[in-house]
């Protein structure tokens, strides 16, 4: 078992989608796993959802390969005004105290988690996506206006304590959160122009670029150091028939040391070439190409940044409209430039014992429409299994606009 | 599900999301780009090296070439050999004597210096060393002194002082030393103070005054002194300094100056000026026997041909007037007027060859010894090539190879190169380019024509023509361009009437511009 919790912590590269209290804890009448003194979960998830392009795209872009230009050309004729992409990846270990009365009061048990996190979007108008993929040769005589282009990108281990009710598994966890790394660039504008000889090109950019202390690398690399709060409200109706649910993530903060860096980007570059005029009449033996960096005329601050976590906030409601089914609907909310508001429905069937069945439609987030499903196993013994994708076309069909899967791993002691 | 069935799935599930998730390769793409790589101006200043580029008022460009064809050392012919004096004095007396006794020796003599055509009366040296050594076998302490009265530093005559010692251990007393002759003066009349190549010298001894002790002379006893001119430099010289016979036969090599085109040249209003200048105070003649010019390429000599340039020229001495020299100059001019020089230079030389000979003081010791030099700016020949670029070009032909790099660049384009050109002069060109692979020409342009510019109404300044070339350029062709591989460019140049010609002025030149058109597979996550 040790072993497989050292390979699980390693290998967990995965999305917390929208983390929540499984629904199989929340619903199941079998108390027996409550009955045990503690309870350790082990999970990971991962996600990454556009609505402007395809798994395809995404798995070549991280993973490697050639992007057709035919592919590149009818993304591009599809890509909504407003394009976006975004992932989330979380690995997690938690551990449930039920044994003691806490505080006088026994319905309050201990939490602790340890977690590390990813999350990151880019927000981007069609025009940028066709000038970096499919070229500027078709953009002549034209300023093409490229902006606004926002991206982020962050990563966060959390050292979480936490109190739960033992009955509704409502809770607070407040967590110490360790930066690895941080990373925003904010594009307002952002255009180039392309002469008619194509002798020309000028790019303008008005804009800034954080970034967090570059010489840290790896987990807990001292970078950035913040806290956050996790909260989770569940409030059951008609003797646990209805379930209403209100859950946030990650609200809070990372406050990253005196080396992070502030650019501030107001400046335009004109490209005409290299003159080498000189070099022709051999007044110098050599020529290079001028950093482009040094023609960028932007400020640069070395100073500490405070820089919100990204924080998602859930609402659900869950309503037991057979004996072994019910019917859930919700709404995440992931406040950042590029996520819209996700909302799903989804219905739950208890197919044996202990196995729960889920299947759901969602809309939003960073993606589109997509199709999730989950099985949920919860022994009465000492395990629970959980188990599922929100975007489960993604794993079988190609032009899916992302793909998701996240696993769960409890156990009693 | 049993326990032991998780514990195999669960890893296995966790290790398939790690591998799923691990970068496999680059991510490539094939982006369709244009843009602009280098830009730049071409004038005839730039493409010929500056010295050899003037541009006169109206802004014509000259080619001028401004050559030495020789610089006659004349100061060998004053320069005084190594010479070595070796004197024994022998004293005449025996016994001993006191302090501040004067040893009956002959005190005056004349040393010559034997030179083997020139008769110098004064001298002023340069450089080089009067290396002296005196020996002596006398009991005591003497006081010797050489003094030559005509080597002055500053009018002052310079001497030569040892006191000896007694031998030592029965070796007789031996001391060295020498005089830095740079910047003496030496006389070199002699006693008479009317002769030359004769340095009169005095050479006293003395039992020396502040010796507490007598000398003591033996039966025999001499004082040898040796003197040597090592490698004595004159930078003046006075007398007279002989007659002397020189060939002349100077070769000047352009092709390194300049690359030579070959094909129809046609010339107007070139002009050559041979210039000789004498500073050297003696008589010269100068006979040029033949100027001729060579075409490498088309392997054609032409000959000047001048009514007067091919007589025996006589060149007057210099005068000195207290020091300051006032130098004869002779210039000849030869134009298209009084020679053929139109066809010398539309031969398209890449050498000249000058052939003649120089006769120094022709009718001997006509200045009664006086000629003189001063070494550092003595008697040049030259000549400086006017050749206004006023010219018509039919078919001329430049070649020229170009390394760009020593790597093989790899540079995953498929496209062309499109090189804009703006041309302000009235010349067309038609270009070809090729990689050069194992003596085979892989074709990259061919015969693209640059259009010249067109009269306008602005005297001398034509409307520039605007010419596209396109260059084939793909991953395969430029990774060809490495070390083994140059680029060669293959030029014709043609001006439209040739051979009627046309003016090439300062404000004259090619703008142009190089742009990338085509398909770039840009990639990241290497």
């Amino acid at each position: 078992m040790r072993m497989n919790i050292a390979l699980a912590f390693l290998c967990a590269v995965s999305i917390r989608t929208w983390a929540q209290v499984p629904s199989a804890l929340l619903l199941s009448t079998d108390t027996a796993w409550r009955s045990k003194s503690m309870m350790a979960f082990l999970g990971g998830d991962a996600a990454i959802a556009s609505n402007a392009v395809d798994v395809s795209f995404l798995e070549k872009s991280l993973l490697g390969g050639h992007l057709n230009r035919e592919s590149l050309e009818a993304l591009r004729e599809e890509m909504p005004e407003y394009a976006r992409i975004g992932y989330q990846a979380n690995a997690q270990l938690e551990l449930l105290n039920f044994r003691d009365t806490l505080f006088g009061k026994p319905k309050l048990g201990l939490r602790a988690a340890f977690s590390t996190n990813y999350a990151g979007y880019i927000t981007f108008r069609p025009q940028a996506f066709e000038t970096i993929y499919l070229g500027n040769s078709q953009s002549r005589s034209q300023s093409e206006s490229l902006g606004p282009l926002y991206f982020q990108n962050q990563a966060w281990q959390k050292f979480g304590f936490g109190l739960f009710d033992k009955n509704t598994l409502s809770g607070v966890t407040l967590s110490l959160v360790e930066g690895q790394y941080y990373r925003q660039l904010q594009a307002e504008d952002l255009s180039l122009y392309t002469s008619a000889m194509a002798d020309t090109l000028a790019f303008g950019v008005v804009g800034s670029y954080d970034r967090s202390d570059t010489t840290r690398s790896g987990w807990a690399n001292g970078s950035g150091l913040g806290a956050c709060i996790d909260f989770d409200y569940n409030i059951k109706l008609d003797n646990g028939k209805r379930i209403v649910s209100f859950s946030a993530r990650n609200v809070g903060f990372v406050a990253w040391n005196e080396a992070s860096e502030k650019y501030t980007m107001n400046s335009s570059l004109e490209w005409t070439g290299m003159d080498v005029s000189e070099w022709i009449n051999g007044a110098i033996d050599s020529i290079s190409m001028p950093e482009w960096r040094d023609s960028l005329k932007t400020t640069r601050e070395q100073k500490a940044l405070v820089k919100p976590l990204p924080a998602t906030i859930q609402v659900r409601y869950l309503h037991r409209w057979k004996v072994n089914s019910f019917w859930e609907t919700g709404c995440v909310f992931t406040p950042n430039r590029a996520a819209v508001p996700l909302v799903y429905v989804g219905m739950t069937h208890q197919i044996a014992k202990n196995v729960w069945l889920s299947e759901r439609v969602n809309y939003g987030g960073y993606g589109s429409f997509s199709i999730g499903a989950e099985v949920q196993w919860l022994s009465a013994k000492s395990w629970f299994v959980r188990a599922g994708s929100n975007q489960l076309e993604g794993w079988v069909l190609p032009m899916a606009g992302g793909r998701s899967v996240y696993l769960n791993l409890g156990k009693n002691f | 599900m049993k326990f032991s069935t998780l514990r195999v799935i669960v890893p296995m599930l966790w290790l398939l999301m790690l591998a799923s998730c691990s970068r496999r390769e680059p991510t490539t793409w094939d982006s369709e780009l244009s843009g602009p790589i280098a830009f730049g101006r071409l004038s005839l200043e730039q493409l010929v090296a500056d010295s050899l580029m003037q541009a006169d008022e109206s802004g014509l460009w000259h080619l001028i070439f401004d050559e030495s064809l020789t610089d006659f050392e004349l100061d060998s012919i004053i320069q005084i050999p190594d010479t070595t004096i070796v004197k024994s004095y022998s004293l005449f007396v025996v016994g001993d004597f006191a302090p501040g006794f004067t040893l009956p020796i002959a005190p005056t003599q004349q040393i010559t210096i034997q030179h083997p055509t020139a008769q110098l009366k004064q001298v002023r040296m340069k450089s080089g060393q009067l290396k002296y050594r005196l020996r002596s076998p006398v009991d005591g302490n003497l006081k010797c002194v050489f003094t030559i009265p005509g080597l002055t530093l500053n009018d002052v005559p310079q001497s030569i002082q040892i006191i000896t010692q007694p031998p030592q251990n029965g070796d007789d007393f031996v001391t060295e030393g020498f005089i830095d002759l740079a910047g003496l003066e030496l006389d070199l009349t002699g006693e008479s103070g009317s002769s030359f190549n004769r340095i009169a010298a005095t050479f006293s001894v003395v039992v020396d005054p502040e010796s507490s002790q007598p000398a003591t002379i033996s039966p025999g006893d001499a004082i040898d002194f040796e003197m040597q001119f090592a490698d004595p430099r004159v930078s003046y010289a006075r007398g007279f300094f002989g007659t002397h016979y020189y060939d002349l036969n100077e070769q000047v090599d352009f092709s390194a100056l300049a690359n030579m085109p070959d094909g129809v040249l046609n010339l107007e209003e070139t002009s050559m000026k041979f210039t000789i200048r004498n500073a050297v105070g003696v008589d010269a003649q100068i006979d040029f026997a033949e100027i001729s010019n060579y075409n490498q390429l088309t392997q054609t000599s032409v000959s000047l041909e001048h009514p007067t340039l091919f007589n025996p020229l006589n060149i007057t001495r210099a005068q000195e007037n207290n020091g300051a020299v006032n130098a004869y100059e002779y210039d000849y001019e030869v134009n298209s007027s009084n020679s053929n020089l139109d066809a010398f230079f539309e031969n398209l030389p890449t050498q000249f060859q000058v052939q003649g000979d120089v006769t120094i003081n022709p009718l001997g010791n006509v200045a009664d010894g006086n000629d003189f030099i001063y070494t550092d700016d003595a008697l040049q020949a030259g000549f400086k090539m006017d050749i206004p670029l006023k010219l018509g070009m039919q078919n001329i032909h430049l070649a020229d190879t170009l390394l760009l790099t020593n790597a093989a660049p790899e540079i995953p384009l498929d496209g062309s190169l499109l090189l804009w050109l703006k041309n302000g002069y009235p010349v067309e060109a038609t270009v070809s380019l090729y990689i050069i692979e194992n003596g085979q020409r892989i074709n990259l342009a061919y015969n693209k024509k640059i259009e010249a510019a067109v009269p306008s109404n602005i005297p001398n300044t034509p409307t520039p023509s605007e010419s596209w070339l396109e260059i084939e350029a793909n991953e395969v062709l430029i990774a060809k361009l490495n070390q083994d591989n140059p680029l060669l460019i293959d030029v014709v140049l043609h001006t439209p009437g040739a051979p009627v010609a046309v003016g090439l002025y300062a404000n004259q030149f090619i703008d142009f511009r190089l742009i990338v058109d085509g398909t770039y597979t840009l990639q990241y996550g290497e």
